[in-house]
């Protein structure tokens, strides 16, 4: 079988081409990204009437060049986002093992746990505790995470169950092989399909609920630039200066559509039968 | 409804040119609920319900309303208004000195919303004699006339006595320019003409406020025609209005963005940098405030003088000009008090603030002071700076009133708010607050007060506005005198 | 007999479960929402002194100290009493409910859309997986949960209300007001289940029950929504609950961009107010009903599922 089958190269493409301009943002951005220039606000993309070769896609309602701050804002977005999504996998899988391979109370504790996580409604928490620990690039990150470990542990979880049953974790366990070995060694193989689907799909997840934080007025501060924020600033203006929000608004939906697509992909290539939950 | 339908297609016959029925669309309506009466959102329907004694319009003056005159005492001790007597209430009975008595009663001064001059038994006497009352205070309040008299509206005892809070809250009746028609909560509130007001009777048969907390949405229903006048905030959306070709108008006090300093709140203060006037004044200078002032709030900001008493007010003196942009004046000033190569402070702004925040950064970047930038909800600002929970000289930007002697409070480092603390300035502030007479007063802020303020600059008053801007849709003819506390919808003429 | 007798067990047990979880809600928000300050530097004005801020946080309860406040939190909360909101000057409760209609006919609505959108969408491109309607069906759902809420909804309004004046822009009134935040809040939860729905189907469609029913000649209408659908539609019930929290969580903003008046917006409000009693009574109350909608979807699926029941 060919493990590309399949694979939707669109969004493969994207994802890439962000990456890319994430990466090289120094080298690609025009400007400075927080640099302002009030009396060059609003200038359209160069094709537009008014426009300029000297902002491509136009600038902002502060003169900020809409392309350096997409280069930039996209560093912090998917920044935000892999960071977020590689914790909740390290966390939501750690819990996840446990819980369903120690079973007894831990498991029932931790459950209980991700239960409560999942009946809050996680956005107003967020907003609760923005308000207390103060908007940063750090707390969005931390809140985010603490939010949404619950529903990899649970997967995960279900699938440990069933893996422990398995012959060979059996026959391990009489052999003596220790508990952390065998997780590590059994479990931990097994589960990766699962945790590496959600976490694709949660990339897009991430970046979204940033971009609700920013529109609440809670997300990554000003003047640092991210598409959520970009889009929640330019939200004012979106009938006239359509350019400040439809670009970073056009970024969240084609990277987080790819990774949508690609977690897709991925599920069926690795089926993991018990993701549905 | 249908005797409602005929009725209004009567009215338009008589009067096919003109609009019936306006709709506002407004962020919020507070609490709504209408009693007890509230200083900051659910006002817009209270005091269009109801009247004051004495009423503050544009530009900046006291003129009686429900009083035909009124007189207040040297001393500040004692205040005397004669009542009209041609003022009914919208269930038809007419207002006499009881109401007066009831609505200033004790019970219902404490449940008035925001302002605790009045409070705690300071109300020694209220006395009727035929149409006239007289008030006595224990100690005077500076302010009282714009913080109190303007604001508290006058309800009707009888009415009020016969159905309860609650049964005002469902059916709030005054004898403001509007009646209450309806109340929708979270949606709407519509009022109507009151024929038999006693002043000018709105032009205006009828007006829903509703209630939109999205700018944008606001915005696209002035497109549709869904609403016609629209309540902004000072700032980027006034400049949507412009480009939409719809009017845009400022109403309201007068207000000022303005730099305080966490290390002169208090008294017992550690030394700090901004401990120096001349550093104070360095970061005004460094920045172009009309530059901000014309591309960002679109005119409807101006560079501001000096502190409490904003440029628009009548008894200003226009002598003292808001100082004017020198970057390498900044830098002077700065290499004076001892910072040769720049400054590095903490800044803490809401985010409501935000886009002038970002500016201000920038400016000064370029007068080497550099300004970390820390934005937090308004809440949270408030909170650090009334109950001075930040460590260290940080600057804030903060906004609040500049009408004068009911600002002047600021400057008292006793209140719970202070913007400075210093035992000169509070010399001052108790020598201004002992004059209550309405013309000392006002002959003190201006010859005592702002030589004072430009010489000790307490503060940094950075721009100059007013509470918000309105955008008018098409119905709207014209707009121009205002209650500076409501909005005083009576003026308003459709088209 | 037998099974009824451990119907009940399992039921005493979630439900057991579930006020375990509602006791942990209600320890976490209380706990935020002391701390994210008090809320009188919005209700004070600047003439009043330290002393007037006293009398204030005692009469607010707020200067005893936090188990105090908790226990007498708790206490009455089991009354249905959350407390008086420190901004409507009612009570929290009370506030909550009256909101409550306008959140549930957005939600409502939105859900039936996602429902009848979602559901044909992902059991045909599950049928034609791979297929050009797969790829741009799913496209197009996806898109719901790709691009941010508020954006969605705006760019709704400039193009239905602004250009085309067909739907009015904001507020809760006649169904016209309904379709506009219906369709961006039922495009956001459309994503989920149409892929719920479709690998779900997929699952299916491969398994030997609908092969059998294949080679039996049945049609083939009659083979995927007969047979193929009625199993998939077990693991559709199932997501319900994770359903409807992201639901309320995409209604908090989809009732700030039109005016809805619900809990969402009522909630955002008090965050930002500091209004206490209110915040903690939303999201209590918010996740009672998201534990219910848990708990009755566990109760339905042991009931058509023997596989799964019990466990």
């Amino acid at each position: 079988m060919k493990p590309f089958a399949g694979m939707p190269l669109g969004s493969a493409l994207i994802l890439f081409a962000a990456l890319a301009g994430a990466l090289l943002a120094p080298l690609l951005a025009p400007y400075d990204p927080d640099q302002v220039d009030v009396l060059h606000r609003f200038t359209p993309p160069f094709w537009l009437e008014g426009g300029s070769m000297e902002h491509l896609l136009g600038s902002d309602d502060l003169g900020r060049d809409i392309l350096s701050r997409l280069l930039y804002g996209g560093r912090i977005s998917m920044l935000v986002a892999v960071v977020c999504v590689t914790s909740d996998a390290v966390l939501g899988t750690l819990i996840g093992m446990l819980a369903g391979y120690l079973g007894g109370w831990v498991d029932a504790a931790l459950m209980r746990l991700a239960d409560v996580m999942l009946a809050l409604p996680y956005l107003l928490i967020a907003l609760v505790v923005v308000s207390v620990l103060g908007a940063s690039l750090v707390n969005v990150v931390v809140i985010i995470v603490a939010l949404r470990w619950a529903g990899l542990a649970r997967i995960v979880r279900g699938e440990t169950l069933g893996i422990k049953q398995r012959d060979y974790v059996a026959l391990a366990r009489v052999g003596g092989v220790g508990r952390a070995a065998i997780l590590l060694r059994h479990v931990l193989p097994n589960v990766m399909n699962s945790v590496i689907v959600v976490s694709t799909l949660g990339v897009g997840t991430v970046i979204l609920f940033e971009s609700a934080l920013s529109f609440l007025g809670v997300g990554v501060p000003p003047p640092t630039a991210t598409w959520g924020g970009m889009v929640a600033d330019g939200r004012g203006s979106i009938g006239s200066a359509w350019w400040v929000s439809l670009f970073p608004g056009l970024a969240i939906t084609a990277v987080c559509l790819a990774c949508n697509l690609l977690g897709d992909w991925l599920r069926e290539v690795f089926d993991p039968k018990s993701m549905r939950a | 409804m249908r005797r409602f339908l005929l009725a209004s297609a009567f009215a338009a016959l008589a009067a096919p040119a003109m609009a019936q029925s306006l709709t506002f669309a407004i962020n919020n309506l507070g609490a709504e609920t209408w009693w007890p009466q509230d200083i900051s959102a659910n006002k817009y329907i209270t005091s269009n319900i109801g009247d004051p004694l004495v009423r503050l319009a544009s530009p900046y003056a006291l003129e009686p309303a429900l009083v035909k005159e009124w007189t207040s005492a040297p001393d500040g001790l004692s205040f005397t208004f004669t009542l009209r007597d041609d003022v009914l209430f919208h269930d038809g009975s007419k207002l006499t000195a009881e109401d007066v008595l009831f609505s200033y009663a004790p019970a219902n001064v404490e449940k008035f919303v925001g302002f605790t001059g009045i409070k705690g038994g300071n109300i020694t006497a209220l006395e009727a004699h035929g149409n006239t009352v007289v008030m006595r205070l224990g100690k005077p309040v500076p302010g009282i006339r714009d913080n109190y008299f303007v604001r508290a509206s006058i309800w009707p005892k009888a009415y009020v006595e016969k159905v309860g809070i609650e049964g005002f809250n469902k059916h709030p009746v005054g004898a403001g320019p509007f009646r209450f028609v309806e109340h929708v909560k979270g949606q709407y509130v519509k009022l109507a003409a009151w024929e038999k007001y006693y002043g000018d009777v709105p032009k205006l048969k009828e007006v829903t406020f509703r209630i939109v907390p999205e700018p944008a949405t606001r915005l696209a229903m002035l497109r549709t025609g869904e609403a016609d006048i629209t309540y902004n905030e000072v700032g980027a959306s006034t400049g949507e209005l412009k480009k939409y070709g719809f009017r845009g108008q400022a109403y309201g006090q007068p207000f000022q963005a303005a730099l305080i300093f966490n290390s002169l709140l208090t008294l017992d203060r550690q030394p700090g940098r901004f401990d120096d006037v001349r550093v104070r004044k360095a970061l005004i200078m460094a920045v172009d405030r009309k530059v901000i002032a014309d591309a960002v709030y679109f005119g409807a900001a101006v560079p501001a003088a000096l502190p409490v008493v904003a440029t628009s007010m009548p008894y200003y003196d226009p002598k003292y000009k808001p100082m004017a942009t020198d970057v390498a004046g900044a830098k002077k000033l700065l290499a004076e008090a001892g910072h040769p190569d720049g400054l590095s402070f903490d800044f803490m702004a809401g985010t409501n603030n935000k886009d002038l925040a970002v500016l201000l950064v920038s400016f000064w970047q370029r007068a080497g002071i550099k300004a970390n930038l820390n934005l937090v909800d308004p809440v949270t600002l408030s909170r650090a700076w009334w109950q001075r929970t930040v460590p260290g000289d940080q600057v804030m930007l903060v906004g609040g009133l500049a009408n004068g002697m009911a600002s002047a409070v600021y400057l008292n480092s006793k209140s719970g708010v202070a913007m400075y603390a210093g035992a000169k300035i509070d010399t001052v502030y108790n020598e201004g607050a002992a004059v209550v007479d309405p013309a000392l007063q006002e002959a003190w802020l201006r010859d005592k007060l702002l030589p004072v303020m430009e010489a000790e600059y307490p503060y940094a008053p950075v721009l100059e506005y007013q509470e918000g801007v309105l955008g008018f849709g098409p119905k709207v003819k014209s707009w121009t005198r205002f209650d500076l506390h409501s909005f005083g919808l009576q003026w308003l003429e459709p088209k | 007999m037998f099974f009824v007798r451990r119907m009940t067990r399992f039921l005493l047990v979630r439900i057991l479960q579930g006020l375990v979880t509602l006791l942990a809600v209600s320890v976490v928000v209380f706990v935020l929402s002391r701390l994210s300050g008090d809320p009188l530097t919005l209700i004070m004005d600047p003439m009043s002194t330290k002393a007037d801020l006293a009398r204030e946080l005692a009469r607010l309860g707020l200067d005893r100290s936090y188990p105090e406040q908790y226990a007498i939190f708790l206490a009455n909360a089991l009354h249905g009493d959350f407390g008086q909101s420190i901004f409507f000057k009612r009570g929290a409760f009370e506030v909550f409910l009256e909101k409550l209609p306008a959140t549930l006919e957005l939600g409502g609505t939105a859900m039936a859309v996602s429902l009848l959108v979602a559901i044909p969408i992902g059991v045909l491109s599950a049928v034609h997986q791979g297929g050009w309607f797969d790829r741009i069906a799913r496209l197009v759902a996806l898109t719901g949960q790709s691009a941010p809420v508020f954006w969605i909804g705006l760019v709704l309004i400039l193009l239905f209300s602004v250009t085309l004046g067909w739907l009015p822009t904001a507020g809760r009134g006649s169904w016209r007001n309904l379709v506009l935040p219906a369709i961006t809040l039922g495009w956001y939860g459309n994503a989920f289940l149409m892929r719920i729905t479709r690998s779900a189907m997929l699952d299916v469609l491969g398994t030997d029950y609908v092969k059998l029913a294949r080679l039996e000649g049945l049609p083939e209408r009659r083979v995927i929504w007969k047979h193929a659908f009625k199993n998939a539609a077990t693991s559709i019930v199932t997501t319900l609950g994770l359903m409807s929290i992201s639901l309320v969580t995409g209604a908090v903003v989809t009732e700030t961009v039109f005016a809805w008046p619900g809990v969402g917006r009522l909630t955002v409000d008090a965050i930002f107010q500091r209004d206490f009693p209110v915040v903690q009574a939303a999201v209590i109350l918010i996740a009672v009903m998201v534990v219910a909608v848990n708990l009755a979807v566990d109760v339905v699926y042991a009931w058509i599922d023997p596989r799964v029941r019990f466990q």
